[in-house]
């Protein structure tokens, strides 16, 4: 027998290959540094969790990687990001295409105000689905892959807004799913929740995470620990400018974190 | 202590007393105007047209000229308010230029409406040969009425909210498909009231349609943009003014008619707003 195969678990997903990763990265608001020098790779089919105080950058992280920042005005990026070895911050670079291919779920649920089936079958009419059929299908797969199908099947036409906290943020999941997307962002998707919607949704991640790559940002670190596969953390500087301290797998961060800092935050000292 | 309850109480009487003067003059205006004109409302004087230079018969020609004057002043004012409000908040940059047209939009707004019927005889009726007609009025008023529909596009666009636009864009939307799809649905009752709200002061404009196009008597309902045409407002300067003779209960029933088309708007555009607020509250 290989000794290879030999006492490996088979799944240790932070050893997977990169998927999007940054190098050097910094972001300013105009003379604002919000980020600096970020390296880090995200490897694919893993939960990343980006943990850190407030204000740190953390969203302003996840959101270079669906250039989302863009539309803030005077935004300026300087180092290098990449979606499988790929610079997404070229000039050539559809973003349309790139935000098809890196969805987005925000902190606070908004599904548009519109029938569920419509909110689900936005993004795919967008992309110029027409046939009634195949959105129908596309809406049912996506609601599934969600596990919000079971509650919505009879009631498809009805407004997204009148559902709970929970079901909309799934149905906002599933709103990005139905664009197939390879990877998802996830900015405290469940900052807005009760404990019970919080625990389905992680459930759905940890489903999910076999097809598709992570990234959450969150400021619950119990959520980072229960849910995530790799953690990165993020800190301050004295000109507020957000930088990594350290990450790596999960398992090893909480339990044996590198640096004093990490270990004061992750122990509750602050933050 | 005594003393400033006593400032207090007097305060408040100069408060209630400030209301008191604006608010009796209105009620007044309206009881003298449905006292001295109800009794001069009949079918026929809405139905049919004046007769002895007004003295006699009714005014339909200038409700129904009034009526075209609204439609052709929304059909000219509410596109362009809406394309420029888009473009204003939606793609133009932040810089020198975007706040100069800022600027001037807002200053049309306080434009004598008197020039902007000089305006209308320049360009309208001379260089572009629209001659005296309801056309040359319309194109008037719209101009008159852009400062409105421009800044109330503007603003229903602004307030819809940035999630639903970010929700848009992050499942791969464009730029164009977010505001066709998302931003002007939602914006679109905000638009309307401006709409609305610009027809009911196109209703009441006299003076910029004295010089591009109402006439005091036309001899029958206009039948084509170009021809001239009678109005509600200026029906009432004529004839209150200009006519030896004239009975002045059809002067204010006249003047009711216009006040009740005016506040029909206004009112109508009152109650899409209160619906739009419940609606964003409830949620």
């Amino acid at each position: 027998m290989n000794a290879h195969t030999v006492n490996v678990d088979p799944r240790q997903p932070h050893l997977n290959a990169p998927r999007l990763c940054s190098r050097q990265v910094s972001l300013y608001y105009g003379k604002f540094q919000a980020l600096r020098d970020i390296t880090l790779d995200i490897p694919e089919k893993a939960i990343t969790a980006v943990i850190g105080p407030s204000g740190c950058g953390k969203s302003s992280y996840l959101r270079l990687f669906n250039r989302m920042n863009d539309l803030i005005p005077l935004t300026r990026v300087t180092g290098r990001v990449e979606l499988d070895g790929t610079s997404i911050y070229e000039h050539d670079v559809d973003v349309v295409e790139l935000r098809k291919r890196v969805g987005m779920v925000f902190q606070r649920p908004n599904p548009f105000p519109m029938s569920i089936f419509e909110n689900v079958a936005f993004g795919p009419r967008r992309h110029g689905a027409r046939d009634r059929r195949e959105l129908a299908d596309v809406v049912e797969r996506s609601l599934r892959q969600a596990a919000l199908w079971d509650e919505v099947k009879d009631k498809l036409h009805q407004s997204g807004m009148a559902l709970s906290g929970g079901q909309q943020q799934r149905l906002c999941i599933a709103r990005v799913l139905a664009v197939e997307p390879e990877v998802i962002l996830m900015d405290e998707p469940c900052s807005a929740l009760d404990p019970v919607a919080t625990l389905k949704i992680e459930d759905l991640m940890r489903v999910l995470s076999a097809q598709y790559t992570i990234v959450i940002v969150t400021h619950n670190m119990q959520q980072a620990a229960r849910a995530s596969d790799v953690t990165a953390f993020f800190m301050m500087e004295s000109d507020r400018a957000g930088v990594l301290v350290e990450s790596g797998p999960t398992s090893e961060m909480f339990t044996n974190p590198r640096q004093k800092v990490t270990e004061d935050y992750i122990t509750g000292r602050f933050g | 202590m005594m003393t400033r309850r006593l400032t207090q109480r007097a305060a408040f009487g100069l408060l209630l007393a400030a209301t008191i003067v604006v608010v009796v003059p209105v009620i007044v205006i309206i009881v003298y105007m449905v006292v001295n004109g109800a009794p001069s409302i009949s079918w026929e004087f809405l139905s049919s047209p004046p007769r002895m230079a007004g003295k006699a018969g009714g005014i339909l020609p200038a409700i129904v000229g009034t009526f075209y004057l609204m439609l052709g002043t929304v059909v000219f004012a509410l596109p362009v308010g809406v394309l420029a409000g888009i473009y204003l908040t939606e793609y133009a940059r932040d810089n020198w230029l975007t706040r100069l047209i800022n600027m001037a939009i807002l200053n049309l707004a306080g434009v004598p409406s008197i020039v902007f019927g000089l305006f209308g005889l320049g360009v309208f009726v001379m260089a572009f040969h629209f001659g005296m007609s309801l056309l040359s009025a319309s194109l008037t008023l719209a101009c008159q009425a852009l400062a409105m529909t421009i800044t109330t596009s503007r603003e229903a666009i602004l307030s819809v909210p940035r999630e639903y636009r970010e929700g848009s864009l992050a499942v791969g939307a464009t730029r164009w498909q977010t505001i066709r799809h998302i931003v002007l649905p939602q914006a679109l009752p905000g638009i309307v009231t401006g709409a609305v709200l610009a027809m009911s002061r196109a209703a009441g404009e006299t003076a910029p349609i004295l010089v591009v196009g109402a006439a005091f008597l036309t001899p029958g309902l206009p039948t084509s943009p170009l021809d001239q045409f009678m109005a509600l407002p200026y029906h009432l300067y004529t004839t209150a003014a200009h006519v030896p003779g004239m009975p002045q209960g059809m002067v204010w029933a006249t003047a009711l008619v216009l006040l009740a088309v005016v506040l029909t708007f206004n009112f109508t555009a009152f109650f899409i707003r209160l619906r739009v607020r419940r609606r964003r509250t409830n949620r």
